[in-house]
């Protein structure tokens, strides 16, 4: 009951007028970026992060928040309309919603996305309210020894189910966490790896590595990708027949609980909730032949579980501290840029900053129900911007965003560094999310490892001894191991999948 | 052999940093010092360049993906490196509406192969409203250099 108060509470903050607006923004232009193939919802928030200095702490993460499940939407009218996935998580869609858009059936497909997000999207919220606290209250008995294990654990996770090699993966993050130690070190206060530099003594700012690797990069590496082709048709009906309700309704219920267990797991991600939601409903259906030709269960299933996924997904964030991906690490650095130390203790201290989140979370859900049936005509136009329009005003953004976050050209350097590491990191099939997630927590990671280490008096077996740390070190050591035993990796299926995509 | 040379990179660097860690000192008693972390890091970079090395090593029928990874025309990417990086140098001398003018107008005309119409127009579009946004509305203290006296 407390819960469902803590809630009601958090929707009627979240309904403040300022907290609105931010909201607003946030959806939109999420919506904006899922649309629009080569600026994810990571590029966003990273030209974002400067806006934090300005703007009021909850009213900016309810924007941020609001970015990552407004390209949810966004990502699925490009998969329907254009067979461009906006974002990783529509990939799936493509089969089924452009296929229906090619039979006349555009329509239908948005509206069962739209409705299938809504539902996935308020359902795994009322989840989060009530798994988050109880997940932090355990997490309260953690100490240095225990957030070490978890945190490997999650960056373990996060290497294990990448898109390409895990050794590369592991190559990104170790280097991430290299780059964390680039400064002033936290005890001595001796300098790390400056080399005079005076812009390095105070480290590698998150703000210009992240605008260079998801920002810059995507614009060099798009600017020889070719434009898609272009929707032309009218699109009528957006409501849902009585009969695609009737076909949709059992997959949008399933998808709903399945995207909400697989993004609850740290490192399980929102891609691998739409393909196994795919998956089961192709399994299960009395017409297995139909998926790919058009069937709306193809779009529902998919579609509801990417966004209770991607709701979902907080819950390691906002109960243990614990980033599982690019995005979350960006939101992890926003929460820190404002003194909100995320970990256990974040509900108990910040209540009005979690429950205003989760409560704007679901009018931000409502408001993309109303706003984005509408604005399907605007999102076509938008798609039909030529790309030469497009970049220099990402990279400008991008400049901006680095140059205000210190106001020095030192970061635009590091952004522009960053920028050409990222192209080159695309180019050579290596992923940016292990970077980041290493650069974000390799601060804590390090403080964590030197007090374990400083109260064993300098053994490693405090990470085997203690059950909580013993079981993470156990799960990353078993996830970092079994390739090597199995030469397969759990879900292996799905990421080739999603790359044959 | 790209990614032999590739793998040949990380090993260096493997090196050079894990030398680098154990100069900033390993531990101080039973604590671990400054360079601790770093080493760790670093030498696991190293054991897993070698084992991407050795794998890379054996002769293998398939092109690998980063073989062709670097085909294709990159001066659109050059160009727009170097725009970049002129805007860092020139933004303390010309300003933010200058330089932002300057960046736009050649991004258009060289990179986007626009009429000199079409560029200038547009980045004098982009600088003004920029300028209004960023300097005006949101007070972001950008450098005016040049313009100072105008602004």
């Amino acid at each position: 009951m407390e819960t469902l108060n803590s809630f009601a509470q958090g929707i009627l903050t979240a309904a403040a007028p300022l907290n609105l607006l931010y909201g607003f923004a946030g959806v939109f232009l999420g919506t904006l970026v899922g649309v629009l193939p080569g600026l994810g919802p990571a590029g966003a928030i990273a030209l974002l992060l400067p806006l934090a200095l300005h703007a009021p702490p909850l009213a900016y993460l309810i924007m941020l928040f609001g970015i990552t499940y407004g390209a949810q939407y966004g990502g699925s009218t490009t998969s329907i309309l254009v067979n461009i996935p906006g974002e990783a998580s529509s990939v799936i869609t493509c089969l089924d919603g452009y296929a229906m858009a090619r039979q006349g059936r555009a329509g239908p497909a948005l509206g069962i996305a739209a409705f299938g997000s809504f539902i996935g999207g308020t359902v795994s919220l009322l989840g989060v309210a009530f798994l988050a606290p109880a997940l932090a209250e355990f997490g309260l008995h953690f100490g240095p020894p225990e957030y070490a294990a978890l945190m490997l654990f999650g960056l373990t996770a996060l290497v294990y189910l990448a898109h390409g090699p895990m050794d590369k993966a592991l190559l990104m993050a170790l280097c991430g966490s290299l780059l964390a130690s680039v400064g002033l070190d936290p005890v001595t206060g001796q300098p790390r790896f400056t080399f005079d530099i005076l812009v390095l003594r105070d480290g590698v700012g998150l703000t210009p590595v992240v605008i260079g690797l998801f920002g810059v990069s995507e614009v060099l590496v798009n600017l020889q990708a070719q434009a898609g082709e272009v929707f032309q048709n009218k699109i009528k009906g957006l409501l849902p027949t009585l009969q695609d309700w009737k076909d949709s309704i059992l997959p949008i219920t399933r998808g709903t609980v399945l995207g909400f267990l697989v993004g609850a797991i740290p490192g399980l991600n929102v891609v691998i909730a739409t393909f196994a939601a795919y998956a089961v409903e192709k399994k299960i259906s009395k017409h297995p032949e139909k998926f790919g030709r058009g069937a709306i269960e193809g779009v529902a299933a998919p579609e509801t579980a990417n966004n209770a996924a991607s709701c979902s997904g907080w819950i390691p964030l906002l109960s243990l501290g614990l980033p599982t991906g690019s995005v979350t690490s960006l939101i992890f650095g926003a929460l820190m840029i404002h003194g909100l130390a995320p970990g256990p203790l974040f509900i108990k201290n910040s209540p009005e900053v979690f429950w205003g989140v989760l409560g704007s979370m679901v009018i931000g859900n409502a408001m993309l129900l109303i706003l984005n049936l509408p604005l399907i005509g605007l999102w076509i136009r938008v798609l039909q911007i030529p790309y030469f329009f497009l970049f220099p005003l990402i990279i400008l953004f991008s400049i901006i965003g680095a140059y205000t976050a210190s106001g020095n050209t030192g970061d635009v350097m590091i952004m522009i560094i960053f920028g050409v590491v990222g192209y080159l990191m695309k180019k050579f099939a290596y992923e940016p999310a292990p970077m980041v997630l290493g650069l974000v927590i390799g601060p804590l990671l390090e403080t964590a490892i030197r007090r374990s280490m400083i109260m064993s008096k300098g053994h490693v077996g405090i990470f085997f001894q203690r059950p909580i740390a013993a079981f993470f070190m156990g799960a990353a050591s078993l996830m970092l191991l079994s390739p090597l035993l199995t030469r397969r990796r759990l879900g292996h299926e799905i990421i080739e999948k999603l790359e044959e995509q | 052999m790209k990614e032999i040379i590739i793998s040949g990179f990380w090993l260096m660097l493997s090196l050079y940093l894990s030398i680098e860690s154990y100069r900033l000192g390993l531990s101080t008693g039973n604590r671990p010092g400054p360079g601790f972390f770093p080493f760790g890091a670093a030498v696991t970079i190293g054991a897993i360049a070698g084992f991407r090395l050795l794998k890379n090593a054996r002769p293998t029928s398939a092109v690998s993906s980063s073989e062709s990874a670097m085909a294709g025309d990159v001066k659109l990417v050059i160009y727009v490196i170097a725009g970049m990086l002129a805007y860092v140098f020139l933004l303390d001398v010309l300003g933010f509406f200058l330089c932002t003018f300057l960046l736009v107008a050649f991004y258009s005309k060289v990179v986007a192969a626009r009429s000199w119409l079409t560029s200038v127009s547009f980045a004098a579009a982009v600088a003004l409203v920029s300028h209004l946004f960023f300097d005006v509305l949101l007070n972001a203290q950008l450098p005016r250099g040049l313009l100072d006296w105008l602004m």
